[in-house]
């Protein structure tokens, strides 16, 4: 588990329940609510790129990196 | 030709949002795929609409037995085992701490922890195997890599608690 600070923003208040919670009740948000929500507090406004990370992370000519926690978080981590 | 052509690539929680990502991200670059997550039916018909060659096996990432007989699947149909991406994560839900259940929690650590101990310690074992044979014959570190021998790798991702979903 990557090392993970938190800061007082927006996106870091409790929130009591969420579209995509799994012990909700609740039908499903429609997709564009959900995605509003999880793009809430990310600085590029989109949840974007991620997978890409995953055979970065795997490919044979970038084996002298072990270990390392990659954030890909559109910008959430630099504010 | 890919950077992955002929790897054998084991994605673990393959039909989530993030795994299927990974898939076909892999499949694209010509890798073969054992995938593995809790729907078997859901697993097939992901699996039917890639371009790779695969092997699937559907289970519970937190049952030790899971991990093992991924490999043993690696193995069997693909005769090695190169990336595996320790994908397969939930999360609680999204409430106030004493609103989660310890039953929750206790799922949470058993699939999002144990379940990438299970499967590392298991595949560790494995590749320290068959490194010790590569090692014996072929001696020397500075031999590139070819194409088709990617170094191992494995990888976990763990979306942030604001962007995950099951699997």
């Amino acid at each position: 588990m990557p090392a993970r600070g938190y800061a007082s923003t927006r996106s870091a208040q409790p929130i009591p329940e969420r579209p995509w919670s799994t012990a909700s009740c609740a039908p499903p948000a429609p997709e564009a609510e959900a995605l509003a929500e999880l793009t809430r507090g990310v600085p590029m406004k989109r949840v974007d790129e991620i997978t890409t990370g995953i055979p970065y992370l795997a490919d044979p000519a970038n084996s002298f990196m072990t270990g390392h926690a990659l954030a890909l978080d559109g910008g959430i981590g630099a504010i | 030709m890919g950077r992955f052509e002929g790897a054998a690539v084991l994605i673990a929680g393959a039909t989530g949002g993030l795994g299927s990502g990974a898939a076909k991200a892999f499949a694209v670059e010509g890798a073969r795929l054992v995938l593995s997550d809790l729907d078997e039916a859901a697993l097939a018909d992901f699996a039917a609409a890639l371009d790779a060659e695969t092997a699937l096996l559907a289970g519970d990432i937190a049952d030790e037995k899971l991990s093992q007989d991924l490999v043993k699947l690696a193995v069997q149909k693909f005769g090695r085992l190169d990336i595996a991406v320790n994908n397969a994560g939930i999360v609680h839900a999204f409430v106030r701490l004493p609103q989660v259940t310890s039953k929750e929690a206790r799922r949470v650590v058993e699939v999002d922890l144990l379940g990438v101990f299970y499967a590392m310690s298991i595949r560790s074992r494995r590749w320290s195997a068959s490194s010790a044979k590569a090692a014996r014959a072929a001696p020397s570190s500075t031999s590139p890599r070819s194409p088709a021998s990617p170094a191992r790798r494995s990888c976990r991702s763990t979306p942030p608690p604001s962007m995950a979903s099951s699997g």
